[in-house]
C-alpha cells in the first residue's frame, strides 16, 4: 500500500473548481513536484493536505489514517511557506524551537536538537539573529529547519523559492533535496518552474486548470509528453501539425513533406486522422541543404531567421515551409550558422512524438 | 465555529449598543414632553427645540463657533501648507524642527495651553487676551498635527518631488508650482485636514472656557450653561453637537473612500 | 531633490518664516514661561514650588486622575481590542467597513455633548436606569453617573473607539501564515494567541495604552460637564486655578501644569518609541 494517497479531492471556490478530482498515491520517502502555472490548483491541493482549506470532497490517506479527520494541528505534517512565515519576534533558535515547545518536549532535548537542526540547514552560527536580520534564503532555511524540527511524516513545502533571486534559488533547492534524501521525508513539494521540478523531483505532476494532466518522473514528462498542455509547459517543443497519411507505416503528412514518426505512436489511429507531431529543439540536427544521411531520418529544408545566443546552447528560429521551427545547436558550432542561411533539419523518427487532435481542436 | 460567530454578534451587538444608545437616548430626549419616568418618552413636542433656538444666545453662539472654526481652518491651511510643502521638498534640516511643533499640541492639554497663553500674554503689551483672535490663535496651535500630517500623507501619495520637477521644468516658478501644480492635487488631503480641524474646533470647550469664556461664548459653553439650567433644552444643543460632529466625520470618510484622502483619526479629549 | 540648491535659500526661510514665528509665539513660549515660572520664586531659582504644590489636596487630584486615566485606559485597550478583532474577523465587507466607520466618528464625540448625554442615559431619571429598575436592578443610590465610576464610563465611550482605530492596522498586519504556521507546528487557538499574536502585538498594545493614558490624562471637558467641581482631578484643579477661583499663588498652576506635561509628554514619546519596534516592519 503506498504511504499517502490521495483520492477523489476536489474543492470550488464560488462555484468555479478550483482542483478536480485530483488523486496521487505516493511511497515513503519520495519526493513529488505538483508543477503548473498559476491558478491550476496546485497550492489549493497542499492546502487541502495540510488542513488550511475544507476539501468539498474527498480522502487523504498517511498510512492507515484518513488525515482530513484531523484537524491541521494534529497532522504531523511540516509545512514551508513561500514568504518563509517565520514568527518575527524569535530568533531563529527560538522559531526551530516553537514546535517542540508547543509539543512539549524536554528542555534538554530541545537544546540539543535545535543545534543539529540548523547545522542540517547550514544555519550554525545564525540562531541568536531575528528574521529580519536574515536575508531571504537563510529566513527559508530556518524555515526549513523549524519544519522538520517536529519530525513531520510528510513534509510540504509551497512554492518555497518563488521569493529568492536565481542564484539562491538553485542552491538552495539542491539543498532541499539533499535534505531530504537524506532524512528519507516523504515530501510534496508545489512549484511553478519547471527547471526546479525536473531537476529534483523523483516524480512530477503536471497540473492545469485544476486538474492532473501527467504524472511520472522527470524524464517521463519530459520525452514522452501525454497531452500538448505537458508538451508546451515543459521545456520548448516544435508542433507540426499534419494528418495521418499511413497510420500502420507511421507517416504524417506535413504541408509538402512526408514525415516518419515510430509507427507505434500512430498505431490505432485512423488514416486521414489530425494529428500534433512533437520534437524538441535539442533532438535535430542542423545541417547543410541536401547533405546525406540515414534513410529513416527525416530532412526538410528550412532557412535560418534568427540566432540566439542563449549561453551553452544556441537556438535556431527557422521557417519551415513557411512554418516557423526552433533548433538548439551547442554554441561551440555556432559558426556554421548565420541569418537568412539555406539548411536542413535532420532528426530522426524516434525524436518525434504524436499527439491525436480531437474534433474539437484540442488534443486528446 | 458556530460558538465564535455567536461570540463576535455578542461583541459587535454590544458595542454599538453602547455606542449609539447615548445618541439616540438624546435625540429621543430633545424631542420628548417628559421622560424621566417612565422607559418610553412620554409624548413628543418640538417644544424644546423651538425654545432653544430662539435665543437670540442660540444664533450669537452658534455664529460664534461657525466663525472662530472656520477662522482656525483659514489660518491654518494658510499657514501649514506651504510650510508643509516647503519642509517636505526644499528645507529637508528644517523639517525635524517643523516636524517637533506639529507634534507638541499631541502631548498639550487644553488646560495647560491656556494657562501658558494666559501666563504669557498677560504680560505682553498686546491687546490679545480678552479677544477671539487669542482663541483662534490657541486653536490653531491645538490642530496642528491634525493639518500638517493629512497634508504630509497627500504629499508623499502624490510624489509632490516629482511634480515640482516636472513643472519647473516647463517654466514655473516655486509660488506658481506650489499653487498650480501641487495645490490642486493635495486638494483630499487640505479638506481632510480642514474637516478635522473644523469639527474639533467647534466642539472644543476647555481653551473657550477658560482664554475668554466670559466675554465670547461659544457653542459649547452655551451648551454647558443649558446642562444646569434645563436638561432638555441642553438636549436639543447636543444633537447638534453630535450632528456636526458626525457630519464632518461622514465628509472625512466619504472622501477617503473615493481613495482620495489619506486615512486620519483623532479623538477629541 | 532639486539640484542647484546648495542650501536652505533665504527664500525658504521666508515662506518657513510665519510658522516658526507661530509656533514659537503661541507653542513655545507659553510652555516656557509655565517652566521658567514654576521652577522661580521672587528669590530665583527653586524647586520650592513644586513642593508647595503637593498639597493632600493637589496629590489626591494627581492620584484620581492617573487613575481614571489608568483604568480607562485599561478597560479601553481591552474592550477595544476584543471589539477590533471581532470587526476585522467580521465575513462580511460591509460590517467591517460600517463598524469601523461607527468608530470613526464615535471617536471624535467627547466633551460636553458626551457628559449630556450619559446623564440622559444613565442619570437618576436615565433610561437605562430606568430600565434596569424595570428588570429589579436599582442602580441607585449606590451608583451616580456624577461621579468617578460615571466618569470612567463616559471616558470609556472616546477610549474604546480610539483603541479600534489604532488596534485594526496592527490586527491586520498579523499575517495569516504565521497562524497557518503556528498550526502546522502543533499549536492551539490558545498557544497561538499567547505565544504569537499577543507578542507581536505587544508594542502596538503598549503604545495603545500609553496614548489612551494620555487621553484621558489631558480630558476636561467631559469632566467639568459631568462631575464639575465634585471630582478631583489634575485638569479641574488647573482650569480652577486659571479662572482664578482658588486664590493660590500663580506659580502653583504651573507647576501642576508642568508636571501634567511632564505626564504627557513622557506618554506620547513612549507612543512613538513603541511604533518603531523592529518587528511591526515585516519583510
Amino acid at each position: 500500500m503506498a504511504y499517502v494517497e490521495l483520492k477523489g479531492l476536489n474543492k470550488s471556490f464560488a462555484g468555479k473548481p478550483a482542483v478536480r478530482d485530483f488523486r496521487l498515491s505516493m511511497e515513503k520517502g519520495e519526493f513529488v513536484s505538483l508543477l503548473g502555472p498559476s491558478g491550476c490548483g496546485k497550492s489549493t491541493t497542499l492546502r487541502m493536505v495540510a488542513g488550511f482549506e475544507e476539501p468539498d470532497s474527498g480522502e487523504a490517506w498517511l498510512g492507515d489514517q484518513n488525515v482530513l479527520d484531523l484537524p491541521p494541528h494534529r497532522r504531523g505534517m511540516g509545512m514551508v511557506f513561500q514568504s518563509y512565515a517565520l514568527f518575527p519576534h524569535l530568533t531563529a533558535w527560538n522559531n526551530v524551537a516553537f514546535g517542540l515547545r508547543i509539543a512539549g518536549r524536554p528542555a534538554a532535548e530541545i537544546r540539543r536538537r535545535v543545534p543539529e537542526l540548523l547545522e542540517l540547514v547550514g544555519l550554525r552560527e545564525a540562531g541568536g539573529q531575528y528574521p529580519r536580520q536574515l536575508s531571504g534564503g537563510q529566513q527559508q532555511r530556518v524555515a526549513l529547519a523549524r519544519a522538520l524540527a517536529i519530525e513531520p511524516r510528510v513534509l510540504l513545502l509551497d512554492e518555497p523559492l518563488s521569493a529568492l533571486d536565481a542564484v539562491v534559488r538553485v542552491t538552495l533547492r539542491e539543498e532541499i533535496r539533499r535534505i531530504q534524501t537524506a532524512l528519507g521525508i516523504t515530501t510534496l513539494y508545489v512549484t511553478h518552474d519547471q527547471e526546479e521540478a525536473l531537476a529534483i523531483s523523483d516524480r512530477v505532476v503536471v497540473m492545469h486548470d485544476g486538474g492532473v494532466e501527467q504524472v511520472g518522473t522527470p524524464e517521463a514528462v519530459y520525452a514522452e509528453p501525454a497531452t500538448r498542455f505537458v508538451a508546451t509547459f515543459i521545456g520548448k517543443i516544435n508542433q507540426l501539425t499534419g494528418v495521418i497519411e499511413r497510420a500502420a507505416e507511421g507517416w504524417v503528412r506535413w504541408g509538402n513533406h512526408r514525415l516518419a514518426v515510430p509507427s507505434a505512436a500512430t498505431a490505432g489511429l485512423a488514416d486521414g486522422r489530425e494529428v500534433v507531431v512533437l520534437v524538441r529543439p535539442e533532438a535535430v540536427m542542423v545541417t547543410p541543404p541536401g547533405a546525406e544521411g540515414p534513410t529513416g531520418d527525416n530532412r526538410v529544408p528550412a532557412s535560418i531567421e534568427i540566432v540566439t545566443f542563449l549561453g551553452p546552447v544556441t537556438r535556431l528560429s527557422l521557417t519551415m515551409d513557411g512554418r516557423p521551427f526552433v533548433a538548439d545547436v551547442t554554441t561551440g558550432d555556432r559558426g556554421r550558422f548565420h541569418r537568412g542561411a539555406p539548411v536542413q533539419i535532420v532528426f530522426p523518427a524516434a525524436a518525434c512524438r504524436v499527439l491525436a487532435v480531437d474534433r474539437a481542436g484540442g488534443p486528446r | 465555529m458556530k460558538g465564535r460567530a455567536a461570540w463576535r454578534i455578542l461583541m459587535l451587538g454590544l458595542f454599538l449598543a453602547f455606542m449609539l444608545g447615548p445618541i439616540l437616548a438624546t435625540v429621543l430626549f430633545s424631542v420628548s414632553i417628559r421622560w424621566d419616568r417612565t422607559i418610553w418618552p412620554e409624548g413628543f413636542t418640538l417644544r424644546w427645540w423651538q425654545a432653544v433656538t430662539a435665543r437670540s444666545a442660540f444664533q450669537d453662539t452658534l455664529l460664534n463657533s461657525l466663525a472662530v472654526a472656520a477662522a482656525t481652518v483659514a489660518v491654518s491651511v494658510a499657514l501649514v501648507t506651504p510650510t508643509a510643502y516647503w519642509a517636505h521638498l526644499r528645507a529637508p534640516r528644517a523639517k525635524p524642527w517643523i516636524e517637533f511643533l506639529a507634534i507638541v499640541p499631541f502631548g498639550l492639554p487644553g488646560v495647560v495651553l491656556a494657562l501658558g497663553l494666559i501666563r504669557f500674554y498677560s504680560g505682553v503689551p498686546l491687546p490679545l487676551i480678552n479677544t477671539p483672535a487669542i482663541l483662534v490663535a490657541a486653536y490653531v496651535v491645538l490642530t496642528l498635527p491634525f493639518m500638517y500630517r493629512p497634508l504630509v500623507s497627500a504629499l508623499e501619495a502624490v510624489d509632490a518631488r516629482t511634480l515640482t520637477e516636472a513643472a519647473q521644468s516647463l517654466g514655473a516658478d516655486e509660488w506658481q508650482t506650489l499653487v498650480r501644480a501641487i495645490l490642486p492635487n493635495i486638494l483630499p488631503g487640505v479638506v481632510n485636514g480642514s474637516l478635522l480641524v473644523f469639527s474639533t474646533v467647534f466642539a472644543e470647550f476647555t481653551l473657550a472656557n477658560l482664554l475668554i469664556g466670559t466675554r465670547f461664548k461659544t457653542f459649547p459653553i452655551y451648551l454647558v450653561e443649558f446642562t444646569r439650567f434645563d436638561a432638555r433644552q441642553a438636549s436639543a444643543l447636543a444633537v447638534i453637537s453630535f450632528l456636526v460632529a458626525w457630519l464632518a466625520s461622514v465628509f472625512i470618510i466619504w472622501l477617503v473612500g473615493r481613495g482620495e484622502g489619506p486615512r486620519e483619526t483623532l479623538a477629541a479629549r | 531633490m532639486i539640484r542647484g540648491r546648495r542650501r536652505v535659500g533665504w527664500g525658504a526661510w521666508l515662506v518657513l518664516g510665519p510658522f516658526f514665528v507661530f509656533g514659537v509665539a503661541f507653542e513655545v513660549l507659553p510652555i516656557l514661561t509655565l517652566v521658567r515660572s514654576s521652577f522661580s520664586t521672587e528669590d530665583g531659582w527653586t524647586l520650592a514650588n513644586f513642593g508647595r504644590a503637593f498639597t493632600p489636596m493637589m496629590i489626591a487630584s494627581f492620584r484620581n486622575s492617573l487613575q481614571l486615566s489608568a483604568v480607562t485606559a485599561f478597560l479601553g485597550v481591552v474592550g477595544g481590542t476584543v471589539v477590533a478583532y471581532a470587526i476585522v474577523t467580521a465575513r462580511r465587507r460591509f460590517v467591517r467597513d460600517a463598524l469601523t466607520a461607527l468608530a470613526d466618528v464615535t471617536a471624535n464625540f467627547g466633551g460636553a455633548p458626551l457628559a449630556f448625554a450619559f446623564i440622559i442615559t444613565l442619570g437618576s431619571t436615565g433610561v437605562v436606569t430606568l430600565l434596569l429598575k424595570a428588570v429589579g436592578v436599582s442602580l441607585y443610590p449606590s451608583f451616580r453617573i456624577y461621579s468617578v465610576s460615571g466618569l470612567t464610563i463616559a471616558y470609556l465611550y472616546f477610549q474604546l473607539p480610539l483603541m479600534i482605530l489604532l488596534i485594526v492596522p496592527a490586527l491586520l498586519g498579523l499575517r495569516q501564515e504565521w497562524r497557518e504556521a503556528a498550526t502546522n507546528l502543533g499549536a492551539t487557538r490558545a498557544q497561538y494567541w499567547l505565544r504569537v499574536a499577543l507578542p507581536i502585538l505587544a508594542p502596538s498594545l503598549l503604545g495603545s495604552f500609553l496614548l489612551l493614558f494620555a487621553n484621558a490624562f489631558g480630558a476636561y471637558a467631559t469632566a467639568w460637564t459631568l462631575t464639575g467641581p465634585d471630582v478631583n482631578l489634575v485638569t479641574v484643579q488647573i482650569a480652577a486655578l486659571v479662572r482664578g477661583e482658588v486664590q493660590l499663588d500663580p506659580t502653583l498652576a504651573d507647576a501642576l501644569a508642568l508636571v501634567s506635561l511632564g505626564v504627557m509628554t513622557a506618554c506620547v514619546v513612549g507612543y512613538r518609541w513603541l511604533a518603531t519596534r523592529p518587528w511591526r516592519a515585516t519583510p
